[in-house]
């Protein structure tokens, strides 16, 4: 059963301890080791996600990150009832995901970077006519939106030309018109911008606000790509090994980086640094090394902090070139990785964190 | 740097040893497509004859110049014969062109018909150990009414008859999914070349009980000497000059796919884009 | 609930079915104008097929010396045309409606069923029929114009009253029991991933029911009528045109398949739990 009128405190989506544990086997390389798996293997359980608890609600969209194998795509799956929770327990629109009926599927709609859910070999607009009949959308609809979707996307031509023979970025903008058609109100986007270019990925992170600000869809976006999270979502959960080691509202964690700055500082090639007189001008100035590239090193620094610190940097080091950024939110989500890994455990949400 | 003489046969030796654990590496699917394929069709037929056979009077009673005990011998050699060629899943080339995965064979320094070598390879040595179980499971269960050959010589000659014939039917599969250069999807063309090549081999009906006029015909063809001449060998049906024909035969098969395979994969690369582009 | 409602729902669902059909028709056509030469080729391949049976059985059937009559366990040559009539159009229903089965497994692997879990409707359904093969539809034709010609071919003036009537039941049989015997193929494969054991399935039963029954063992006879019933794709229908068969199981024998498939349904949503989809 759904949880009643629609509204904007309405629970569309509640994790609660959520687990997954795949079962596979462990293999030895090489041919004797396979001819020895072929004989007895041993089966071993390996843990994609264990105890999340997440809510989401009406409207709010949500960016989930982590890196490579921290579960997200494994979350989305038992999201939308794709693969069932091995524990815990994950409803979407009021009902276990696992059980949606066709009603709570018409309200949904997923799209996967990796994987294409139009036709391969057909042209979009016979993949989207076909999407109208399994959504049973009225054809004056289907048509306004495929007319107003292509045209946002800017993909007008190439309605009838074949799926493989576009470009990514045009198949991927595809996809997302063809998960929007029946005009869902939970969508979850599982790495949309993956592979695409800087300008296919500005295009989709706008229609993706457009659509989340005129239509209150309620969203779901996993990706690499920070700046397509803080573009587009404002809400960010981040996992890490399976687990939730950040849950809470980007302006929150934007306002905990705030006070900091990165200093990118770009030396003549080949010179050596003064590394003792380095961490001696960062220690005056409060300041920390926060990544190395060969004939560049990146300075965090609180924003307090600044003005004392570049005359010392010119001083200090034979800089040929300087810039000073907000730190970068990959920063504070490395931050929150190594913190996660330190102490085995989730952080605290940031309204915790902002208390303190 | 390797001698290039040295460095191919190097290749397809790492190429089959590579395919191997791709093969062997999920048993269940394993014993099901290598080891169960290509049984129930022999088996199926044997029913079949023997039905036929029992509404004909049974004993020994002779039909096209095969009694029963003859017909399940040479099932029996069906069942081996069947595991030891190429089978036309074997190659996945169409399906990489279709989908533009050719792409990374070509920046690669060696021949990609070099790597698909070594899968024939790695198909062919793994078939033999599965073809010799099977054809042990079957004596142990049924003894001498099993397909027992009449002298090592004829199992030998059997052997090498099966082997080109497999390689025929690899170079032919090759061709076949190398046309895709050019129809994008061949996968009813391979089981079509299948059909074909099992029927006028002999895989439902022995060639030499069918009509004369037929027999004729697929004489001249590869799929004869790869299926029921070699079974007909062991039994003692046919003899040594029989086996040097087949040789002829096959040989001249050998040669003209491999002029083909050239013709088809150079033409075919000539027009192949890749997808997505 | 009262049953208004259920019956609009009910309607509802046969008429979403009959558009979501008709939209994978469209698309199988138009997928078809792009690949003629495929077009071609399946019509072949599926002619080769039909060829080379019937070939085997005019060479087996032809085996008797001097005109004496051979048959495969009381099936005669004519009424063995008749049953090949039926494996055909079996055969050809299966090419048109469901070529999808064939890549199953690898989907499976590959974490391809995902777009069919989260769209509404039946994920079986949804799955199975997405590739209309305008090419099985042309073998139909070719496989129902045998089938018409062994029917003729039994005796002089064709098929008798008796026969018109039931040849469309016999034939709503075959295409029911297709689509649950194909569902239980590849429910086989939710339980043993990457086993390609649907697959053999397949080629094993139906190979089998390519062949009279009464050729096999007893035992193997009663798996094939009610365990997997391959029995009901040629053997029954034709059993039941020719009069082969008695009243009791003429009338019994549909109560099997829809037993069969209320059973399958249940054992494939079952095995979905299993479906693991693919890492990315």
């Amino acid at each position: 059963m759904s949880t009643g009128e629609p509204g904007a405190d309405e629970v569309v989506l509640a994790a609660r301890r959520v687990g997954k544990v795949f079962k596979t086997f462990e293999r030895a390389p090489g041919v004797l080791g396979v001819l020895r798996n072929f004989v007895a293997r041993k089966e071993i359980e390996v843990a994609a996600l264990a105890d999340i608890d997440l809510v989401i609600r009406r409207g709010e969209t949500v960016g989930l990150i982590g890196a490579n194998g921290a579960g997200k795509t494994t979350l989305v799956k038992i999201l939308t009832g794709i693969v069932p929770a091995s524990s815990g327990e994950a409803r979407l629109l009021g009902r276990d995901s696992f059980q949606l009926t066709d009603e709570e599927k018409r309200r949904l709609a997923l799209v996967m970077g990796q994987k294409s859910q139009l036709w391969w070999d057909l042209p979009p607009i016979d993949s989207f006519q076909l999407l109208r009949e399994i959504y049973s959308i009225p054809e004056e609809c289907f048509r306004e939106r495929v007319a107003a979707f292509t045209r946002m996307l800017d993909v007008e031509d190439r309605l009838k030309i074949q799926l493989r023979q576009l470009s990514l970025g045009q198949r991927m903008k595809m996809e997302i018109i063809g998960a929007f058609l029946h005009d869902p109100e939970v969508v979850f986007l599982d790495e949309p911008t993956i592979g695409l270019d800087l300008v296919s990925r500005e295009t989709i992170r706008g229609f993706l606000v457009k659509l989340a600000e005129e239509r209150g869809v309620t969203f779901v976006l996993t990706s690499h790509d920070l700046e397509d999270i803080e573009e587009t979502c404002r809400r960010i959960v981040v996992l890490d090994s399976g687990r939730v080691a950040f849950d809470g509202d980007l302006d929150g964690l934007s306002r905990r980086v705030s006070g900091q700055r990165a200093v990118e500082v770009h030396v003549d090639p080949g010179a050596q640094l003064d590394e003792a007189r380095l961490a001696e001008v960062l220690r005056q100035h409060g300041g920390e090394v926060g990544s190395r590239a060969a004939d560049a090193v990146t300075i965090l620094v609180p924003a307090e902090g600044i003005r004392g610190l570049m005359p010392a940097l010119f001083d200090a080091l034979p800089v040929r070139d300087l810039s000073v950024e907000r730190q970068p939110l990959e920063h504070l989500v490395r931050e929150i990785y190594s913190s996660s890994e330190r102490s085995g455990a989730a952080l605290p949400r940031s309204d915790e964190v902002e208390s303190t | 740097m390797t001698a290039l003489p040295l460095r191919v046969p190097r290749l397809i030796l790492r190429s089959a040893g590579y395919e191997m654990r791709k093969r062997i590496q999920f048993r269940t699917g394993f014993f099901v497509r290598e080891v169960l394929f290509g049984t129930v069709e022999p088996l199926i037929m044997l029913f079949v004859y023997g039905a036929l056979y029992a509404s004909a009077g049974g004993g020994d009673v002779v039909l096209g110049g095969w009694t029963f005990d003859e017909i399940l011998r040479y099932v029996a050699g069906l069942l081996v014969v069947r595991k030891l060629i190429f089978h036309n899943r074997g190659i996945e080339l169409s399906t990489e062109i279709f989908e533009g995965r050719v792409t990374k064979y070509l920046v690669m320094p060696l021949r990609y018909f070099t790597l698909l070598q070594g899968r024939f390879l790695q198909y062919t040595l793994l078939q033999v150990v599965i073809a010799g179980l099977v054809w042990a499971a079957g004596y142990g269960l049924v003894g001498d009414r099993w397909l027992v050959p009449v002298s090592p010589t004829a199992a030998c000659q059997a052997l090498v008859l099966v082997l080109m014939g497999s390689y025929c039917c690899f170079l032919l599969y090759f061709v076949i999914n190398a046309l895709a250069f050019w129809l994008d999807v061949v996968w009813s063309l391979l089981v079509m070349s299948w059909f074909l090549v099992n029927f006028t081999g002999g895989g439902a009906v022995p060639v030499s009980q069918m009509p004369e006029g037929l027999q004729r015909i697929f004489c001249a063809l590869f799929p004869y000497w790869t299926i029921t001449a070699p079974i007909e060998l062991v039994m003692g049906r046919l003899e040594t000059a029989d086996f040097q024909r087949g040789v002829v035969v096959l040989a001249l098969w050998l040669l003209a796919l491999e002029c083909l395979r050239r013709l088809v994969w150079q033409r075919g690369l000539a027009r192949y884009v890749g997808a997505g582009m | 609930m009262s049953g208004a409602p259920a019956e609009r729902r009910g309607r509802g669902r046969i008429a979403w079915g009959a558009a979501v059909l008709r939209g994978y028709v469209r698309i199988g056509f138009v997928r078809k104008s792009q690949f003629r030469w495929e077009f071609l080729n399946q019509v072949l391949m599926d002619v080769c097929f039909y060829v080379s049976f019937v070939l085997t059985f005019d060479i087996l059937y032809g085996l008797g010396a001097d005109g004496a009559r051979l048959t495969l366990a009381g099936w005669d040559h004519a009424s063995m045309r008749v049953y090949l009539g039926f494996a055909f159009v079996a055969d050809a229903l299966a090419m048109t409606f469901l070529g999808q089965q064939w890549h199953f497994g690898a989907d499976l692997k590959n974490g391809h069923l995902d777009p069919f879990r989260v769209k509404p409707g039946p994920t079986a359904f949804l799955y199975f029929f997405q590739r209309f093969s305008p090419e099985g539809l042309t073998n139909l034709v070719i496989a129902s114009s045998w089938l018409a010609y062994a029917l003729w071919a039994m005796g002089p003036g064709g098929p008798s009253g008796a026969q018109w009537f039931l040849l469309p039941v016999a034939l709503t049989v075959v295409a029911f029991s297709q689509v649950f015997l194909t569902m239980a193929y590849n429910a086989v494969e939710l339980w043993v991933l990457n086993s390609d054991l649907g697959h053999i399935a397949s080629m094993l039963l139906s190979n089998l029911g390519e062949r009279p029954l009464e050729v096999y063992p007893r035992t193997l006879t009663r798996v094939l009528l009610f365990v997997a019933p391959v029995g009901a794709l040629a053997w029954y229908p034709s059993s039941l045109l020719l009069g082969r068969i008695d009243l009791a199981m003429a009338a019994g024998y549909p109560l099997v398949l829809v037993a069969f498939a209320w059973a399958v349904s249940r054992i494939f949503r079952r095995g979905l739990r299993n479906y693991e989809s693919a890492m990315g």
